[in-house]
């Protein structure tokens, strides 16, 4: 047999054995998502009402409204309250309020109630997949989400929420394996001093990299798509399953593994303290994760953030998944994320065969 | 470069963060011998093979490996396949099986001696988990991914700590054979007196620096002294007048004095001059005899300086 895939073949059967790992890896995504979708995905006992006020006699209303019970027909516990009202008189706003001038040239906006219950949020990302299918120009569309009127913030881009979570939950697992799994456990070899005997072994360090990348990127690949599977399963994604999807996924969540992997083996390459990885990883992972729009919305985050957050790799990748399970993206359509993760992965990966130690000196 | 050396050290010095220095300068390990290395806790010992195998950074060094410059040795995959070594670590992952750790093995080196498995009791071992090993057991699978291919050259820190003394045996007996049949080269970290037995050199580290280095016999006539003598003084009020009457007698190398017993070390001829001391005082308890391993460790560890 050889060396590599003696060595691949025991680093994978050391993580089915680690309990921790495994824990971490396919079951704590699995509690994550229940947990955000117990608290943003439903109504949690009653239904939401959402206010919709149409000022005068408004065609724009009337298809909008027409769009909205076809698309929404099958959603549970949306209770709408249409009224009319007076564009220019002080109306109190309740709950979520969507508000349909009848001037083409104003905003159609959608409001949220300060303070309004995490459940109210259920009832947003129906209203923006509607937005979403009617095609609308989005310049023309405010989401105000939880603050002022004059804050135009943009949430999600018009899913339900566990579509929108989903592929944000696969990004954080990619992210949080590569970091928690992959660089912490390399961190802890070398600390203990196991590379000391790699070292002294006739094995040329690449083989070494390549063995424990290939397995992990073969875990992170396999639970990824079994995630995506249970979760349509369980919260219908709504999503059209063929062949082409699959494939279209695959190219990304594998591109997906490899750069946060390559990431991972960059930070790991010369560290010597676990506790310095560890503090390195989470550094990275929360802000990455917040402000990455995998499972809270990017829109409240001031626009230099957005930049940064989109030139980081997470972002995007999750982006991309969206549009091609919801929008039918071709991998030309998503070129972009391609480009940046396969610029992210060839940088890390070279940087990190000529840095990577197997010691401190 | 001399091809009578299997290591051959010209020039090594490295220091710490909190300023230590250690030098370590024309140090030969000679071919197909062992080659014992004593010293105190924390004299270097383990720092100088360390350094040798390329694991720590140095601030000079001229060191060649089976003929090779050092640093072309560990780049060389095949170079490599020539060591075999046991560090004082060990830290191999604790979730593999020591089935798949004899596997990686063979995928490593390519060949395995079924002498050394058997040596080693690897049977007993094999569908265990490595967490599951006492320390003990976890060092023969140290050994065996020191050993199994026979290597030319073998470094062991400590190889018998934590075996049982049946295990121990075995092993001793494993090392004179990959030296004496195999040609095997082999240094040695010791402080036990049964590995320092089958020892033809030793090298004494005291405070980063090599003290001596001579064959087992130099060590034990000349350096140490051939024989030992030992007076128990117990509560004798002569003590510190004993003690210095010791000084007077004749071809003695070295003496001290710890707790209530006086040791002393010398030739064969100092026996006239210390039975004359145990008769002068009346003293009741004392000792006689050739000096052995045990006596060589115990003055490396404390006053070879």
């Amino acid at each position: 047999m050889s060396l590599l895939f003696q060595l691949a073949a025991i680093d994978l059967k050391s993580y089915f054995r680690n309990s921790f790992a495994l824990f971490f890896t396919f079951l704590f995504p699995v509690l994550l998502l229940v947990l955000l979708m117990l608290a943003f995905g439903s109504n949690n006992g009653g239904a939401s009402i959402i206010n919709i006020k149409i000022a005068g006699d408004n065609p724009r209303a009337t298809k909008y409204m027409t769009d909205m019970q076809h698309v929404l027909k099958h959603s549970n516990m949306l209770v709408f309250d249409i009224q009319k009202f007076d564009e220019n008189a002080d109306n109190k706003r309740q709950g979520v309020v969507v508000t349909i001038p009848t001037d083409e040239a104003k905003k159609i906006s959608i409001l949220v109630e300060k303070n309004a219950p995490l459940s109210i949020y259920n009832s947003i990302y129906p209203l923006m997949l509607v937005n979403s299918l009617q095609e609308i120009d989005y310049k023309k569309w405010d989401f105000v989400l939880n603050i002022p009127v004059k804050s135009n913030a943009v949430i999600g881009e018009g899913f339900k929420y566990g579509q929108y979570l989903i592929p944000g939950l696969i990004g954080m697992i990619l992210i949080s394996t590569s970091l928690f799994g992959f660089c912490t456990f390399l961190v802890e070899q070398r600390a203990k001093g196991a590379f000391k005997a790699y070292h002294l072994y006739p094995m040329q360090k690449w083989k070494f990299i390549a063995a424990f990348v290939s397995t992990r990127f073969v875990i992170l690949v396999v639970f990824s798509l079994l995630f995506l599977f249970v979760a349509d399963l369980v919260y219908g994604m709504g999503a059209v399953v063929d062949l082409l999807l699959i494939g279209k996924l695959l190219v990304l969540i594998s591109l997906g593994a490899l750069t946060f992997l390559s990431l991972a083996l960059l930070i790991s390459a010369r560290i010597m303290a676990v506790g310095m990885v560890t503090g390195i990883a989470n550094l990275l992972f929360y802000p990455a994760t917040f402000a990455s729009d995998l499972y809270i919305p990017q829109g409240g985050f001031p626009e230099f953030v957005k930049t940064i957050a989109n030139l980081f790799p997470l972002g995007p990748f999750a982006e991309a998944m969206r549009n091609i399970v919801y929008k039918s993206a071709t991998l030309a359509d998503i070129s972009y994320t391609l480009g940046l993760m396969s610029i992210w992965t060839i940088i890390c990966f070279a940087a990190s065969l000529t840095l990577f130690k197997w010691t401190r000196d | 470069m001399s091809k009578q050396f299997i290591i051959q050290v010209d020039e090594l010095q490295l220091s710490f963060e909190d300023g230590t220095a250690f030098n370590f300068n024309d140090i030969n390990i000679t071919k197909g011998k062992i080659t014992g290395i004593i010293g105190p806790n924390g004299s270097g010992k383990t720092t100088f093979v360390e350094a040798v195998l390329g694991l720590r950074k140095l601030n000079k060094a001229r060191i060649w490996i089976d003929g090779i410059p050092q640093k072309e040795f560990f780049k060389d995959n095949a170079s490599r396949k020539v060591l075999g070594s046991q560090l004082q670590v060990f830290a191999f992952s604790e979730l593999v099986k020591v089935s798949e750790m004899i596997a990686l093995h063979k995928a490593l080196y390519g060949k395995q001696s079924n002498r050394v498995y058997e040596a080693l009791a690897m049977d007993e071992l094999l569908n265990k988990r490595l967490d599951k090993l006492s320390g003990g057991q976890k060092q023969r699978i140290n050994l065996y991914m020191a050993l199994a291919h026979m290597p030319k050259l073998v470094t062991l820190d400590e190889p018998s700590a934590a075996l049982d003394k049946n295990m121990a045996e075995r092993l001793i007996e494993l090392l004179q054979y990959l030296s004496d049949v195999q040609n095997c080269s082999i240094l040695m970290i010791t402080h036990h007196p049964y590995e320092l037995d089958i020892c033809h050199e030793i090298i004494s580290i005291y405070g980063g620096t090599k003290t001596y280095h001579a064959s087992r016999e130099v060590f034990l006539n000349d350096i140490i002294g051939a024989f030992h003598a030992q007076i128990f003084i117990g509560d004798n009020e002569n003590a510190t007048l004993i003690q210095a009457e010791v000084n007077n007698i004749k071809h003695v190398k070295q003496h001290f004095m710890q707790g209530n017993q006086i040791d002393i070390y010398g030739q064969k001829t100092m026996e006239v001059g210390f039975l004359a001391l145990i008769k002068k005082h009346q003293l009741k308890s004392y000792s006689f005899g050739q000096s052995n391993s045990a006596d060589i460790l115990k003055i490396s560890t404390s006053f070879i300086g």
